[in-house]
């Protein structure tokens, strides 16, 4: 999977913020913040990616399991599926 | 060519010859032929303008199409049907060179020719500024002992109406800077708000500028209050009050602007009952 070309990452005064680009001002509610793993999966999502990537990404940036590493990216890809962002 | 001087940027105006326009544009005029950092054509047409071949990016309001070139930013006005437009506006990718045409056709969306024009030459500036450092802001802004102040809301909340309070009750020491939407720049050691032409439904707007001392977001609530915010806060508001373009360059531009906004100034949250007291509680925090 991977990010619409229509949301913009950028840390802003420590905050890592997701914009939409090209939306109307009636459709605006939708600035997202992320922590710093969030920014990172995020980033990476700027091309496609399977689960398996991202889960190898956090484990070679974290000191967590395999297990944990998965749940975790679940639960972020499952936020941007939600939020629509995901194509 | 005319020249004007808007918000620190030199343009060059080429075709713009409604009176309404250069009446509007008076007070940015500047005499002399100096280079430019934006050219600007224009040409009324009398027929309806083709779309041209472009990527298309994104359409909003129904009726603006966005499309990229590999570089520049360009945007049509739909009209009638979808391979005819009203409007054309066709910017470069330094945002050195525009080219606009208008297909003059009675009254579209309530406006004759001449305030169209005006209108889209706004939204070519929104653009252009943001390539030059600086970014408008919807919001009534003044300057206060030298100090400018924007209030910023969403339309309707009384921005306006606060401000003319400002200059009913301290008019000896207040200016307008501009009533609906003041383009901030970045190129001092502080963020500065300047007038220019386009001011909303009124023109009350002046050539002047002065260095941003405080941002307050207004919210109508029933008791007077004020309050600093969150930067988080401060930009999730601020972003409902700028263009957000749609063009992934001048998105990141918008938001590094509003960096700089929160980093460099205050940004309050008002809640207020547009009187003066509203007025007095602000003046005693800035």
């Amino acid at each position: 999977m991977k990010v619409k070309d229509s949301f913009v990452l950028r840390k802003i005064a420590g905050s890592n913020v997701v914009v939409p680009i090209g939306s109307e001002t009636a459709d605006f509610n939708g600035m997202m913040t992320l922590n710093e793993t969030g920014a990172m999966l995020f980033g990476m999502l700027n091309k496609d990616r399977s689960i398996e990537d991202l889960t190898n990404a956090m484990l070679s940036e974290y000191d967590v399991s395999a297990a944990e590493a998965e749940t975790d990216v679940k639960a972020f890809i499952e936020t941007l599926e939600k939020a629509g962002m995901l194509e | 060519m005319n020249y004007y001087k808007i918000a620190g940027i030199t343009f060059a105006l080429s075709g713009f010859e409604y009176e309404y326009f250069k009446d509007r544009m008076k007070a940015y005029e500047i005499s002399g032929a100096p280079t430019p950092d934006v050219t600007v054509y224009y040409e009324q047409v009398l027929f309806p303008i083709q779309k041209p071949d472009y990527k298309h990016i994104v359409t909003t309001g129904g009726f603006r199409e966005y499309f990229s070139d590999g570089g520049g930013y360009i945007f049509y006005d739909k009209f009638e049907n979808d391979s005819q437009s009203c409007a054309k506006v066709e910017i470069n990718a330094d945002a050195s060179v525009v080219h606009t045409a208008l297909y003059d056709i009675e009254d579209i969306g309530g406006a004759p020719v001449d305030v169209r024009c005006f209108n889209m030459l706004g939204e070519v500036f929104r653009y252009c500024i943001l390539k030059r450092n600086g970014m408008v802001v919807h919001s009534s802004s003044i300057c206060h002992n030298g100090a400018g102040i924007i209030f910023s809301a969403p339309s309707g909340t009384g921005k306006s109406t606060h401000t003319s309070l400002w200059m009913k009750y301290y008019g000896d020491n207040t200016q307008m800077i501009n009533d609906d939407c003041p383009a901030i720049t970045f190129g001092k050691s502080v963020p500065y708000v300047n007038g220019t032409p386009w001011s909303g439904k009124t023109n009350i707007n002046f050539n002047i500028s002065a260095p941003l001392r405080a941002v307050v977001l207004l919210q109508q609530k029933p008791e007077n209050k004020i309050q600093r915010i969150s930067v988080d806060e401060a930009i999730f508001r601020l972003l409902h009050e700028v263009t957000r373009p749609a063009y992934k360059d001048l998105m990141n531009q918008t938001l590094g602007n509003i960096e700089k906004i929160v980093t460099s100034t205050p940004v309050y949250l008002l809640g207020c009952t547009i009187d003066k007291e509203a007025v007095d509680l602000v003046r005693r925090i800035i």
